[in-house]
């Protein structure tokens, strides 16, 4: 896994970030804003070539391909800004993550826990969508699954259920063993997190 | 900007084209989409062609037939004559993952910039490509190579003198960048350069003499005492104020030349630290009470080798009957004299006299140095009315022997009251006879008089060897680091107790008291 800030010398200090705070549109912009934190640019498109650590704030003036899971809680919360499209296999962001485009994931988006915020101004595509308890401003695209930030339905569990493995919930593996189907209730974040970083599947 | 460019793009051509446009483009993107239709996307339209080159997961064998489409029919990767398009492909291809070294060697030599700048950053490109592109005209291209995970050695150090200051600050800032590279740019003409090798620790104190006034800051922030101690003297009078700023902190400087040439400077925020600084000599600090600036009166009050007559200098400059709404440094000054563990009795007693804010009774009976009139008055006042026979009497007793005998015998008498905060007034003050505080140790519960034992504790005038056997026996150290006049053995003994926090205070203490042989003026 590669760890964002190790690659410090393909980005660029951004002492003004007044211009970036101007073109996004959300809660973002107070982190933009905030002198106590340092961020830094990468110009044009940026293409990770496996899984990344994200442990910076960083705006990517371009589109953000990572063949590989997106993580902003491994080594330090992440900040991230993609004023382009964002390209993942997974996503789980316990930090911020703004794109300007669409977000699109081949498998979860999973944004937890009340700090910081998840914001896409286009579209969120992906297998599946779960926030917790999280700040959340986006538009649905393609989803099989959708677990809302604050008031899930039954419905949404059950087609979340249908999808993910059962390893992926609390006491999930426990229940099945008992032949018995997970609880209604979100997968674990952690649970999710140390699957992606075990290389073992989310999904049925 | 893959989605962005493709609603331009579909702007005026009504909402069914943007409709399928759409739709196209997140089957070019889609995991499950399979190769074959992908092939059909590519050749559909050259937006969505980037999109298949750009695909996570995309195999090494669509790679090629993508590249060789986009390269024109020859293959020969010149931009010339390639649509903008297909330009866009073979960028995405030149960053993507499953892009062959050999396709990597063709894209070295691609008139397009981007192309180029992604070949030089991409992990499998060979090393015959990276020499090329080491030449290449483009100082961003350049830029990107000094970038790139792992560079070959023999081309990293070709870059040291490249022409462009931004490919040599991005070879300093590499996360694993090469010392003896580092060493060599310590003296770059560019200040970028050097403020990171500076931060870096590898300029080999060059930078601590820098033309750079950044570069001087971060070195000096960057030393430890040390290192910067044979400095000092010539930057404690550094032209940057900020340069001298850090050299009065603590960790810093111990010296006491430099630290009393800082604590002179003109500016308020050097004099500021250098009232901070425990090191800084007696003499400097008994000087620097006599500033006029608060901020610097509130670290003075607040440093606690300050000496007696110095902090008694900060209480004639506190004025008379403040309300809450003073100044924040005054406040802050205020509350620090009251606690401050040197500050002599009769500077106590006119600070009492300018009707402080903040002063409580119940504070001032915990604090060693209060004069024994007044903090017999304040136990009077502050248990009145008392109940019960044995302590009226008791009341009485203390407060007509405060009229005729010796107020050290009252204090004495006190101790052993059935009134609580007379007995805790008495166990903390200096003025109580030595064989009395003995005494009251040796009788008190230790559950029930744990205030009391406590400021005994912080009592200079308590017998060491109890201090000691405290010390020794791991309790109350908080308490007996507040003791002015404690000794050295006591410290000793805090300091070689490395379980609990204070071990590294008493040290500091101990440290400190060496450095100040000799010039120390008890209280």
């Amino acid at each position: 896994m590669l760890t964002l800030s190790s690659w410090r010398a393909r980005f660029d200090r951004l002492t003004d970030t007044s211009e970036v705070a101007e073109q996004v549109d959300g809660s973002i912009s107070g982190y933009l804003t905030n002198k106590r934190i340092g961020w830094y640019v990468h110009r044009g498109d940026l293409v990770v070539p496996e899984s990344v650590d994200n442990d910076m704030a960083l705006v990517v003036d371009g589109d953000m391909i990572v063949h590989g899971f997106l993580d902003d809680y491994v080594s330090d919360v992440g900040l991230l800004v993609v004023l382009g499209d964002l390209v993942v296999r997974d996503l789980v962001s316990w930090g911020s993550v703004y794109v300007a485009g669409d977000l699109r994931a081949e498998g979860v988006v999973y944004g937890y826990y009340n700090d910081y915020t998840f914001e896409v101004a286009g579209k969120v595509h992906a297998r599946a969508l779960v926030l917790d308890d999280k700040d959340s401003d986006y538009r649905t695209g393609e989803l099989e699954a959708e677990i809302d930030s604050y008031s899930p339905t039954k419905k949404q569990y059950r087609t979340a259920r249908d999808i993910f493995v059962p390893e992926v919930y609390d006491d999930g593996v426990e229940r099945a063993r008992r032949g018995k189907l997970p609880r209604l209730d979100r997968p674990s974040y952690h649970l999710v997190c140390s699957r992606l970083h075990e290389g073992l599947p989310l999904f049925q | 900007m893959l989605i962005s460019r493709h609603r331009v793009l579909c702007c005026g051509q009504g909402k069914d084209v943007c409709t399928e446009m759409d739709e196209l483009v997140s089957e070019a993107w889609r995991a499950a989409t399979p190769k074959s239709r992908l092939r059909e996307l590519a050749d559909q339209d050259p937006r969505l062609a980037r999109i298949v080159a750009s695909r996570i997961g995309l195999s090494a064998k669509l790679a090629e037939e993508l590249a060789v489409r986009a390269s024109g029919a020859g293959g020969s990767d010149s931009a010339e004559g390639t649509a903008q398009g297909d330009v866009r492909v073979l960028r995405a291809l030149a960053a993507q993952p499953a892009t062959s070294p050999q396709r990597l060697t063709l894209l070295a030599q691609h008139a397009d910039e981007q192309v180029r700048r992604s070949v030089a950053l991409h992990r499998s490109t060979p090393k015959p490509a990276l020499r090329v592109l080491l030449g290449d005209a483009s100082a961003e291209v350049r830029r990107a190579l000094a970038a790139r995970e792992k560079l070959p050695r023999k081309i990293a150090a070709a870059l040291l003198t490249d022409a462009s200051a931004d490919v040599r600050l991005a070879l300093a800032r590499r996360f694993e960048a090469n010392p003896d590279h580092l060493r060599a740019l310590a003296r770059d003409p560019d200040p970028r350069i050097r403020r990171v090798v500076a931060a870096l620790g590898h300029a080999d104190g060059a930078d601590l003499s820098d033309d750079d006034v950044r570069t001087r800051r971060i070195a000096v922030d960057r030393c430890g005492l040390e290192e910067l101690a044979p400095h000092l003297d010539r930057l404690v009078r550094d032209p940057d104020a900020g340069v001298r700023q850090l050299c009065a902190y603590m960790r810093h400087n111990h010296s006491p030349a430099p630290l009393a040439v800082l604590a002179a400077d003109p500016v308020p925020t050097v004099r500021e630290y250098a009232a901070m600084n425990w090191y800084t000599p007696a003499e400097a600090l008994a000087a620097l009470a006599g500033d006029t600036d608060l901020r610097v009166l509130e670290r003075i009050s607040d440093n606690p080798f300050t000496p007696p007559q110095a902090l008694a200098a900060v209480v004639e400059a506190v004025p008379s009957d403040l309300d809450g709404s003073s100044p924040s440094p005054m406040r802050s000054i205020i509350s620090q004299l009251l606690d401050h563990p040197a500050i002599p009795p009769e500077a106590l007693r006119a600070l009492y006299a300018k009707n402080p804010p903040y002063f409580h009774m119940n504070d001032a009976m915990g604090q060693s140095n209060w004069p024994p009139d007044l903090v017999i008055e304040f136990a009077l006042s502050y248990s009145a009315p008392v109940e019960g026979e044995e302590e009226l009497r008791s009341y009485a007793e203390i407060d007509a022997a405060r009229r005729s005998e010796p107020l050290d015998q009252v204090l004495a008498t006190m101790l052993s009251s059935p009134i609580h905060c007379a007995r805790r007034a008495a166990a903390a003050n200096r003025h109580t006879p030595p064989q009395a505080l003995a005494e009251y140790v040796r009788t008190a519960d230790p559950e029930r008089e744990e205030y009391g034992l406590d400021g005994v504790a912080r009592n200079p005038s308590t017998p060491v060897e109890i201090l000691n056997a405290w010390a020794a026996a791991g309790e109350r150290h908080y308490e007996l680091l507040k003791n002015p006049s404690l000794a050295a053995s006591v410290l000793e003994a805090i300091a070689a107790d490395d379980s609990t926090e204070y071990a590294s205070q008493a040290r500091r203490i101990l440290e400190v008291r060496g450095y100040r042989a000799g010039t120390e003026e008890t209280c």
